[in-house]
Parts: structure tokens; C-alpha cells; sequence
């Protein structure tokens, strides 16, 4: 891909990442770098499943915080919003444009146990209000998700949590459609529910969820190959097997 | 029908806030989706033409509006033709993949004769 010219250089030129391929530079101490190396992204519709638009929001009622802040502060402390049992390992160079962040968790998410996941996102774009993942091929699903904080009339502000996205093969769709898709929805609640806390605030969630496309893409099936859920099981599965190569050849 | 007729030029479309008033795709604009269904639901054309020449800039929540406007062209089997973008918003689509969904054209004459073929 090649990168735009810099004779007139555009005003959000600095938010944008400038590849679409995934690359990590330094893996964080404890992470598991697996199934993210030279995944393309994918748009929401390269996945498989329903197209959904979810939106989460939270009103930081009493308190005086401006969305820039919050913003900051979402950046700054993304991964300790997650559950305990989920990780997000914020990239050396923090939220910015073109890193990647590495997730190790549990599916379905919204409980300490479940089926291994090892995969990563990109940060597309960030700017002062608002920055933005896309997932790459395995993920369980293609899209972004957007996260932003903007101010209401009352003078106080509300983050938000927009999602565009589909489910990428259909082993996530059947998933999603027997229950993943309500973890999902926690996830991303409980999310909201500890950055308000930050600022003292227990206000409610409002949730969002619309079926933008009903329809499954079969030409998107063989995304199954790419499924970061089973790759990361088959990894574990093999460990003792790599344990006894390593043993042998040293 | 006329080419002209089916154009819609970003800087001309008249929403509120938070859209692209302003010559940016800066918000989920449903007043733009509205526009856009306005003018083509009756329309037998079988493309959907953005005059890009005014945008000046993309935000995250503007990706999502061009997703919502590939969603209706594909349930419309419209086509969804761009012209006018400029280098650094090309740059954009390829970035987010959605250049292998839309038509781009680099000028208004290429536009007219796609639309022309369609």
C-alpha cells in the first residue's frame, strides 16, 4: 500500500493509521502473540454473520469532566476497564494510530472461564474524542468499534461504545446467535460501568442493538480457516508436544 | 436521467451538525441516509454518485456512514460510485477495506461515463 503524498497534508492525515496489516513490535511481558502477525483487517462486510450496530452509552451525570478528558483517560487506562479475567495489553506507543493491542481472554468474556483467545486489534484512527479498533481475520468478528465521549446540553458527558460489525465465520455466528452475542453485550457494559466509576458515577447503560443486515455472507465462509478461537485451542492443545520437541533438540 | 440529477455533492447536502456541513464525514448522519434514500429509492439508475471534491476530512464515526450507504446501495443493487476524493481520503478506504466495495472515479467525466455503462 503506499502512503498519500504530503504536499497538502489533510487535517485528520495524523488520526489515521497508515497500513491495514497487523504487526507487533514489542509483545508485553506475559502476552501471548498468536494469531495476529500479517492478519489483514477486515471491514464489516468481509465478515460472515448479521451486520449489527451497537451502541453503549453512559452519562457521566455530577460529573464536570469534558470529553477530551475522558478520552484521555479511556486511552491512558484502556486495559483496567476490561474484567479480571479478559486481557488487553495496551501497545508500547499507547492508543495511537497504527499500533496493535494485543488481546488474550476468555470467550465468551463475561464469565473467568471459557474457550481460549488469543488475538489482536488495530487502532485505525484516534483523535482528541474518539479512537477506533478494527479487527483483523480470526477475530470473532470483522467491524470496528468505536469509542467516544461527547457533551450534552446540561454541560455534562456521556461515553459511548459504538460497534459495526458481523460475526467473521460461522462457527462465531452460531456462537453469537446461541448466547455469545449477550457476553459480548456485557463485555462491553461492563466496560462503560468502570469508566464511569472512575469519575464516581453508577448510571445505568444504555444499550443499542440493531440488525443492519439480516443476511449471511457464504462467500465469507472460509474465514473459518482464519478462526483465532480454534487456532488458540489447537496452540494449547499442542503445548506438551512443542514441550518434548524443545526437550529433545536441547 | 441526467447525470447531474443523480449527484449528490457532499458540500451541498443540507444536514446539522455533526455531519458534513462542513465538508467532513465527521458523524453517523441518518438526515444524509434519509437525502440519499430520498433521491434514489425511486430512482431506476442503477449507481449511487458522491461528489467527494468537498470532503475534506474523515472521522471514525464518518466510516460507518459509508458503511450504511454500501449497505443500502447493495440492497438497491446500486452501484456505489465515488469522484472527486482526494489522495488522502482514497488512502482512508484502502485503510479500512471498503475501497473493494465502492467505485472510484478520478474525475467527474469517468464518473458520468460509468454511470453512462451501468
Amino acid at each position: 500500500m503506499t502512503t498519500p503524498s504530503h504536499d497538502k497534508q489533510p487535517r485528520d492525515e495524523a488520526y489515521w493509521a497508515r497500513t491495514s496489516t497487523l504487526k507487533i513490535n514489542r509483545v508485553p511481558t506475559g502476552a501471548l502473540n498468536l494469531n495476529v502477525e500479517g492478519r489483514q483487517l477486515l471491514s464489516p462486510l468481509q465478515g460472515f454473520g448479521q451486520l449489527w450496530q451497537k451502541n453503549f452509552r453512559i452519562h457521566l451525570k455530577g460529573s464536570s469532566v469534558k470529553p477530551t478528558e475522558v478520552i484521555q483517560m479511556w486511552k491512558e487506562n484502556f486495559p483496567k476497564f476490561w474484567p479480571k479475567w479478559d486481557h488487553y495489553y495496551l501497545p508500547l506507543g499507547g492508543i495511537a494510530p497504527g499500533e496493535v493491542g494485543l488481546i488474550n481472554m476468555l470467550i465468551p468474556g463475561n464469565i473467568p472461564v471459557g474457550l481460549p483467545l488469543s488475538t489482536g486489534v488495530k487502532i485505525i484512527y484516534s483523535d482528541d474524542e474518539s479512537f477506533t479498533f478494527m479487527t483483523p481475520q480470526g477475530l470473532m468478528f470483522a467491524g470496528w468499534i468505536t469509542f467516544s465521549a461527547y457533551g450534552e446540553d446540561d454541560g455534562s458527558t456521556i461515553a459511548q461504545i459504538r460497534m459495526l460489525i458481523r460475526a467473521n465465520d460461522p462457527a462465531y455466528e452460531i456462537g453469537f446467535r446461541l448466547g455469545a452475542t449477550r457476553s459480548e453485550n456485557w463485555l462491553w457494559q461492563h466496560v462503560l460501568t468502570e469508566l464511569a466509576a472512575t469519575y464516581g458515577v453508577t448510571e445505568p447503560v444504555q444499550t443499542e442493538l440493531v440488525c443492519i443486515d439480516p443476511r449471511v455472507q457464504w462467500s465469507q465462509f472460509w474465514n473459518i480457516w482464519q478462526n483465532a478461537a480454534i487456532r488458540t485451542f489447537l496452540y494449547k492443545m499442542l503445548a506438551p508436544v512443542r514441550w518434548t520437541i524443545k526437550r529433545i533438540l536441547h | 436521467m441526467h447525470f447531474v440529477n443523480t449527484t449528490i455533492n457532499l458540500q451541498q447536502v443540507n444536514i446539522t451538525s455533526n455531519s458534513i456541513e462542513h465538508g467532513s464525514f465527521s458523524a453517523l448522519s441518518h438526515q444524509l441516509l434519509l437525502d440519499i434514500r430520498t433521491r434514489y429509492d425511486a430512482e431506476s439508475t442503477g449507481s449511487i454518485t458522491l461528489n467527494c471534491s468537498g470532503l475534506e476530512s474523515i472521522n471514525s464515526h464518518g466510516i460507518n456512514l459509508l458503511i450504511m450507504l454500501l449497505i443500502y446501495s447493495r440492497r438497491q443493487h446500486k452501484r456505489l460510485l465515488f469522484f472527486g476524493l482526494s489522495e488522502h481520503n482514497r488512502y482512508i478506504l484502502q485503510i479500512t477495506r471498503l475501497n473493494q466495495f465502492i467505485d472510484i472515479a478520478d474525475t467527474t467525466t469517468r464518473a458520468v461515463s460509468v454511470v453512462h455503462t451501468t
